[in-house]
């Protein structure tokens, strides 16, 4: 019997000791909730007062994207679960519990990395939204078919080096995706060193035929003793239509030799 | 080849008296499977060039365009065989198609009819591209079925030999698609093409499709061209330039709504919109 009493003796001591500290943590529980909900509302009022949020929006929407949040609500949760972890810990702090704190501490630590990613992102989105419709907008304005294609490629050349900045930044480990992104764009590049090293100079010569129009589809012109009505003008290559024939002529020549073009 | 499908369409073939078979394939796995059911009545349609080799048993006939819509694929297959005169109008026909997107099964009648027409005209043509043609013959019967703003329209589209059309064109207003690579294969530019319809004059389109010039006014002459009676300026220059030239003419008629199809100067088709 005395045993017993002398037990709960002890743990009534413990519990009296502990009260106060049970009753700081819960305060900062509910000081944490709090201030989270407020953040979440804060950055959401943020969000939509700068204007971001539609543009977000506008952004996702056109990617056609439905993941079933928006990346301007992800902020505001993120934000709040942030602080929400912060309120956790302080109140493990409160309440004394070691190998837990450590932990969350590690996590805490871990916190600003995360918001920095978040930030990249966000600018990164913004970022290469912006370049993909200057490009698109540039091969629009000189009329080069299938522009779509041009800014998409810089829209995800951008975005896979903000995954990247963002993933080093939460320190994951980056170096297979650098290595791989790197041998993709190197191959790209030198596909295309290798494909236009010929056409490149016939391209030149097909902006100055597009632009300047020395002469037009349908003018009757000679070039090389070859005589025939211009059938086509393309950026590589142009088609003179003879008699019977078709003699397709790469644009540099027209650049190299004399051109003569008949009156009617 | 999905085996239960050809064998189910045998069957079919059996049970419904049908005269022939006709099959739309793309690939050469299944043609294999099909010479191995050796039977001498099958015809194939395919998209695919490459299986157009020598042939002892089975007909091979190409469709020069990937059509998307299933009715339309099948009336040239039949329009195709007729063409190739394997089956005659009023055959009885199993259809079956086993492409990437569609396994399909059906008994067709078949129809000698403006399909015959479109097929002739797209598998004829030697420098012209089949998509284009077949991509302008789409935007006509947009134009003609809905109009542009609810009201009738008239179009002239030049398709191919462009060297020699724009020589025997002037312009009527500024060209819009001067030095652009605009091409009529793409989607995006068939309401761009009806936005211009309001302008007078002829559209000039190249042979890989490109939109070359638009407001055109064409030469027109009367030499040996023969058109049905009540056919104004608009067709009798279209007439012209393909008897002159290596071009061929699509024609909306903002009176009847119809739309006739020159080549060498020889109407070749004429088509309801509405039966498109």
């Amino acid at each position: 019997m005395n045993q017993i009493e002398d037990l709960l003796v002890k743990s009534w001591n413990n519990i009296k000791e502990f009260f106060p500290n049970i009753v700081a943590a819960g305060v900062i529980l509910i000081i944490g909730y709090i201030i989270g909900r407020l953040a979440q509302k804060g950055i959401d009022l943020i969000l939509k007062k700068t204007g971001m949020r539609r543009y977000l929006e506008r952004v996702e929407e056109r990617e056609g994207r439905d993941i079933g949040i928006s990346i301007s609500t992800l902020i505001g949760v993120i934000t709040k679960w942030i602080i929400y972890i912060v309120a956790i810990m302080s109140a493990i702090n409160v309440l004394g519990i070691t190998g837990l704190n450590q932990v969350i501490a590690q996590l805490v630590t871990y916190l600003p990395n995360i918001v920095f990613a978040m930030i990249i992102i966000v600018l990164g989105i913004i970022i290469g939204d912006k370049a993909a419709g200057i490009v698109r907008c540039t091969c629009e304005e000189l009329k080069i078919p299938k522009y779509w294609i041009m800014g998409n490629l810089t829209r995800y050349i951008i975005y896979a080096i903000v995954i990247i900045i963002a993933l080093s930044q939460i320190k994951i480990r980056t170096d297979v995706l650098i290595i791989g992104i790197t041998i993709v764009l190197m191959a790209l590049g030198i596909t295309l060193i290798i494909a236009l090293k010929e056409i490149a100079p016939n391209m030149a010569a097909g902006f100055h035929l597009i632009h300047d129009t020395p002469f037009k589809i349908g003018d009757m012109i000679e070039i090389d003793g070859n005589e025939g009505v211009v059938d086509n003008i393309g950026l590589v290559s142009t088609t003179i239509k003879t008699k019977g024939e078709k003699i397709i002529i790469p644009n540099s020549k027209f650049l190299k030799n004399v051109v003569k073009k008949k009156l009617q | 080849m999905n085996s239960a499908l050809i064998k189910k369409a045998l069957e079919l073939r059996e049970e419904s008296n049908s005269d022939a078979l006709i099959v739309y394939i793309n690939s050469k796995k299944d043609l294999e499977s099909i010479r191995s059911l050796k039977d001498g009545k099958i015809i194939i349609i395919t998209n695919n060039k490459s299986l157009l080799k020598k042939e002892e048993d089975f007909p091979v006939i190409l469709m020069p365009v990937e059509l998307p819509r299933i009715k339309r694929r099948i009336a040239l297959a039949i329009a195709a065989a007729i063409e190739n005169k394997l089956i005659e109008d009023g055959y009885n026909v199993v259809f079956v198609e086993n492409t990437d997107k569609y396994k399909i099964i059906s008994i067709e009648k078949a129809e000698d009819g403006i399909d015959h027409g479109i097929y002739r005209l797209l598998s004829k043509t030697r420098d012209i591209d089949p998509d284009v043609i077949y991509s302008v013959l789409e935007i006509t019967k947009e134009l003609g079925k809905k109009g542009r703003e609810g009201e009738p329209v008239g179009a002239t589209f030049i398709i191919g030999d462009s060297g020699n059309v724009m020589r025997r064109s002037t312009q009527i207003t500024y060209n819009p698609f001067e030095s652009s690579f605009i091409n009529v294969k793409d989607s995006v530019v068939k309401s761009m093409l009806k936005e211009y319809s309001r302008l007078d004059g002829a559209f000039i389109i190249g042979d890989d499709g490109r939109v070359i010039s638009a407001s055109r006014y064409l030469e027109s002459g009367k030499n040996d061209i023969e058109l049905p009676k009540g056919l104004g300026a608009r067709h009798i220059s279209a007439a012209y330039i393909t008897k002159v030239t290596d071009a061929i003419a699509i024609v909306l008629s903002e009176s009847d709504k119809m739309i006739r199809i020159f080549s060498k100067g020889k109407l070749v088709l004429e088509v309801d919109p509405e039966e498109l």
